[in-house]
């Protein structure tokens, strides 16, 4: 069978899924049984027509604040690839600075950001800083601890047969170990993608004067639910787009490792 | 072959490539290798021959320089610091060990690009290599793609291609069907008898250490130790069948089998 029209019937359960969803969520919210249900006041029980239409009407507004968001999440992120990989170098080359800094790193995941982000208003300011120190810090532990787990994943054998033809330490990293590790940091890096989202919305509600994050504090206060529901449709499509491109980057450089995932040479006959 | 000759001939031992003396080494509590002795001229190939599990592949990661050694002494053309020792040998690990994302020919030139050699031409000699080694065609490669036996043999060349002076074979074709072992025997003995280089063999099976090697040593299990050196009967470059039963090849094997199992 053709590939892409296997990957188009497969997607099919998916869809259905999601239309019969929408379907019975238009109906309970049109009809108000979900309102009642919930004892609410309809307005506050948006259906997903009303969704539709603040999406289209207020397109301009939501794509204004989206984008602002967006600078966020792509500089969070790619702070936290930088500095995941660097912390996971460091920490693989140095049993000691692992066993120190170790602890730490898992300590940096439980920091409960919604506490610490305004702080990082105070410190940071208003701009774009603090929001990019939170989508980093929300992102940085699952990729070093993936880039970890991928560079210690080369068997010692393999590491052998390197110094045996010739390579120091820093060839058998460039030449080995990170090309082994790589589909870990984009495993890792696709977690990341998802929950940046989250960290950017954080560090708007801290303070800011624009983005998804803070446009949803005005519909919440305004009550203008259909807005905030779209806002959160635009969210999530910025987390799919992201963790679809690091997908596509993964079968792209990483396909040996997207194909199946094991160590090199520990492959038998074929 | 010739250089065990000419030690014979002149009475005066000839020059060592590599040479072995009173090696010991344990793991823990368990003692591997007991007092091993053993000397491979140059442009010889020695053969290990053992029980699996008898610390063959601890002899040749020792050679090798990639373990610390405990006691004993090796040298290298007679060097015994270890890094000389690695920096004067290629080893081959039991597994091909070949890098998934790398094409047959720059799996093959990774020692001449860990020289620091150009990549167009580090690919050019390698695809050569490959193509002497009966694997023209294959240089753009996926390890994913080649066979059991080509890949061994894109390891060998790896292996060939750093140039070393001496070889460190690990069971090179254990993994691998009968069929194919067979055929790759030969090729390595012809490999072997045009390269020069010195080489230590290591393999379980008899037939294959006086096949394609110049001498067996046979090895006690764990704890290893020499029980008997066999020279190989010189068999004329004929069919490996042809070879291999050959009345001098025939007594050569139930001699080795014979110390093999007054060992065991």
């Amino acid at each position: 069978m053709n590939g892409r029209l296997a990957s188009v019937l497969r997607l099919w359960p998916t869809a259905l899924a999601v239309l019969a969803l929408l379907g019975a969520w238009q109906l309970a919210a049109s009809t108000g049984a979900l309102a009642d249900a919930l004892g609410l006041d309809s307005f506050l029980v948006p259906s997903p027509a009303e969704i539709g239409d603040s999406l289209w009407t207020d397109r301009g507004l939501l794509a204004d604040n989206a984008w602002v968001t967006l600078q966020e999440v792509v500089a969070g992120f790619a702070a936290a690839l930088a500095l995941g990989i660097a912390t996971a170098v460091v920490l693989h080359l140095s049993p000691l600075a692992r066993r120190i800094s170790y602890p730490l790193v898992i300590a940096s995941q439980t920091i409960p950001v919604i506490v610490i982000a305004p702080v990082l208003v105070v410190w940071f300011g208003f701009g774009i800083g603090p929001k990019v120190a939170i989508i980093a810090l929300i992102c940085f532990f699952p990729i070093a601890v993936n880039a970890l787990d991928g560079l210690g994943t080369v068997p010692a054998e393999q590491r052998k047969l390197m110094r045996s033809l010739g390579a120091g330490r820093l060839r058998v990293l460039t030449m080995l170990e990170a090309p082994t590790a790589l589909p870990f940091v984009l495993s890792g890096a696709k977690i990341a993608a998802a929950v940046a989202v989250i960290g950017a919305v954080f560090g708007e509600w801290a303070g800011a004067n624009d983005g998804l994050g803070h446009l949803m504090l005005v519909d919440n206060a305004q009550l203008e639910v259909p807005r905030l529901f779209a806002a959160m449709v635009w969210l999530s499509a910025m987390a799919i787009a992201l963790f679809a491109l690091l997908s596509m980057l993964e079968r792209r450089i990483a396909w040996w490792g997207a194909a199946e995932r094991r160590p090199p040479g520990a492959g038998g006959d074929r | 072959m010739a250089a065990a000759a000419e030690k014979d001939r002149s009475g005066a031992p000839a020059p060592t490539a590599i040479r072995v003396s009173r090696l010991s080494h344990r793991f823990g509590a368990t003692e591997v290798l007991a007092g091993i002795d053993l000397e491979v001229a140059p442009g010889e190939t020695l053969a290990l021959v053992g029980p699996s599990g008898c610390g063959k592949s601890t002899l040749l990661e020792l050679v090798a320089g990639l373990q610390p050694l405990q006691a004993g002494r090796i040298e290298i053309d007679g060097d015994p610091a270890p890094a000389a020792r690695t920096a004067l040998s290629a080893w081959m690990p039991q597994r091909d060990m070949l890098l998934p994302w790398k094409r047959a020919a720059d799996n093959a030139a990774v020692a001449l690009r860990l020289a620091g050699g150009d990549r167009r031409e580090s690919r050019r000699l390698a695809a050569a290599m490959l193509d002497r080694l009966g694997l023209s065609g294959f240089a753009d490669a996926l390890p994913g793609e080649l066979s059991g036996g080509m890949r061994q043999r894109v390891a060998v060349a790896r292996t060939l291609l750093a140039g070393t002076p001496v070889l460190l074979l690990d069971e090179p074709f254990a993994a691998l069907d009968a069929i194919t072992r067979g055929e790759l025997q030969t090729w390595l003995r012809a490999t072997l008898a045009s390269e020069h280089r010195s080489t230590l063999l290591v393999t379980h099976d008899v037939e294959e250490a006086l096949y394609v090697a110049d001498r067996a040593a046979i090895l006690t299990p764990r704890p290893a130790a020499v029980a008997a050196v066999i020279e190989a009967p010189t068999t004329p470059a004929a069919a490996r069948a042809d070879a291999i039963s050959a009345p001098a090849f025939v007594a050569a094997r139930a001699a080795a089998l014979k110390s093999l199992g007054a060992a065991a």
